[in-house]
């Protein structure tokens, strides 16, 4: 029977990918709990954040790790790989060694298609959310344009290592000029292009689990996430703002 | 009822299914997680109901769709779920009351953000109810 020690790097490098990944702190309590579990470890106790994990396994939780999260971005296919993992682990048991090198390879695993088509399939899906807020059919060039640029912008300032915020304020001023250039220069219409592009920026998503962890009794992870959505959205805002004012729209 | 936006919905939900690093056999169901939910948003705010009841109606069924999926395809909801809810985004929203915000209007931002908060409530508890009733699957 494997000791809490043994186990706890196992659970805690699961869980905190999960997080890096960008799962929600109850599906990643969840797992942490599950993989304990499937080493026969029956006392857990786990409290998840969006920037950090805990985790205590054992007779009176002595055997205890915190991790700290700086990063999260949205990959799906590692939360699935995870999730498969902890499956696998809860019907047979691998070597605890065995486990941690197998979340470790979910880490450090490559997207399912290159880095690079991230920035089209955003500018993709922000150019049919055009179309959704009431764009005509002949806005969609121009806003797949405009986002590609929007986007391909985001992710160079990101790169740079700068606090996500200037990345957002960029984006948010870039959809705008984007949005003002092309319809001067092809006619598309000006509102709902700026629309899709913002939709695609706008944390609706941090908002929406800030609302959904509230409800789920996860309060401090409903008020960090909050708390993310409120500064991007301000920091799009402001951009939007900057570049309405600069070109006399606002 | 323009039933063009569903494809645009299907679409918006799989392209960002893709970004977000989605394994590609579950972008198509992510799609179609999006479409059923923008479906029923649409459609019921067509007929006249409410937009918070469209939206709860929405979530509803992007959830439900979701955990069906995910039973299907023995992958977690959340492939579906956070792609699918993509078009009822209350994106749009946040923005117009921080641009608001911006401009001065104090009571017009108001407006729109407590707007944002109730619609976001009504997004969540339409999310939180399948997985309540549903068993965890593995």
């Amino acid at each position: 029977m494997p000791q809490p020690a043994e186990i706890l790097p196992v659970a805690a490098a699961a869980g905190e990918l999960l997080l890096r990944c960008g799962a929600n702190v109850d599906r990643v309590e969840d797992t942490v709990a599950r993989i304990a579990q499937a080493y026969g470890i029956a006392e857990v106790a786990t409290f998840a954040t969006p920037t950090g994990l805990f985790v205590a396994l054992g007779t009176g939780h002595h055997t205890a790790t915190v991790c700290r999260v700086r990063e999260r971005t949205m990959a799906l296919d590692r939360v699935s790989a995870l999730n498969a993992l902890s499956r696998e682990l809860a019907v047979n048991p691998l070597p605890p060694e065995e486990a941690l090198r197998r979340i470790q390879a979910i880490a450090a695993q490559p997207g399912p298609l290159p880095t690079w088509t991230d920035v089209a399939f955003s500018g993709l899906a922000a150019a049919a959310c055009t179309m959704l807020v009431g764009g005509a059919l002949s806005d969609f060039g121009p806003a797949l344009v405009a986002n590609l640029f929007v986007q391909g912008t985001q992710r160079l300032v990101r790169r740079m290592h700068t606090p996500d915020a200037i990345g957002d304020f960029l984006a948010g001023a870039g959809a705008v000029l984007c949005a003002v250039a092309l319809s001067t220069w092809v006619g598309s219409a000006f509102a709902p292009v700026v629309a899709g592009g913002i939709m695609v920026l706008v944390p609706g998503t941090a908002f929406t689990a800030s609302v959904r962890d509230a409800m789920a009794g996860d309060l401090v992870s409903s008020g960090a996430r909050g708390l993310e959505a409120a500064v991007k959205a301000a920091a799009l805002a402001s951009g939007v703002a900057a570049a309405l004012y600069v070109t006399g729209r606002l | 009822m323009p039933y063009l936006n569903l494809l645009f919905a299907f679409m918006a939900s799989a392209s960002i299914a893709v970004a977000f690093r989605a394994p590609l056999r579950a972008v198509p169901a992510s799609g179609l997680a999006g479409l059923l939910g923008y479906g029923a948003y649409a459609l019921s705010h067509f007929y006249g109901a409410p937009q918070m009841l469209s939206v709860f109606l929405g979530a509803l069924l992007v959830s439900a769709g979701g955990e069906l999926m995910a039973r299907l395809l023995r992958e977690p909801a959340t492939m579906f779920v956070v792609p699918g809810l993509f078009p009822l985004m209350p994106g749009l929203m946040v923005y117009s009351g921080m641009l608001n915000l911006a401009r001065g209007e104090l009571s017009l931002a108001g407006q729109e953000l407590t707007r944002t908060l109730f619609y976001a409530g009504a997004l969540a508890a339409g999310l939180a109810l399948p997985p309540a009733f549903a068993r965890r699957p593995r």
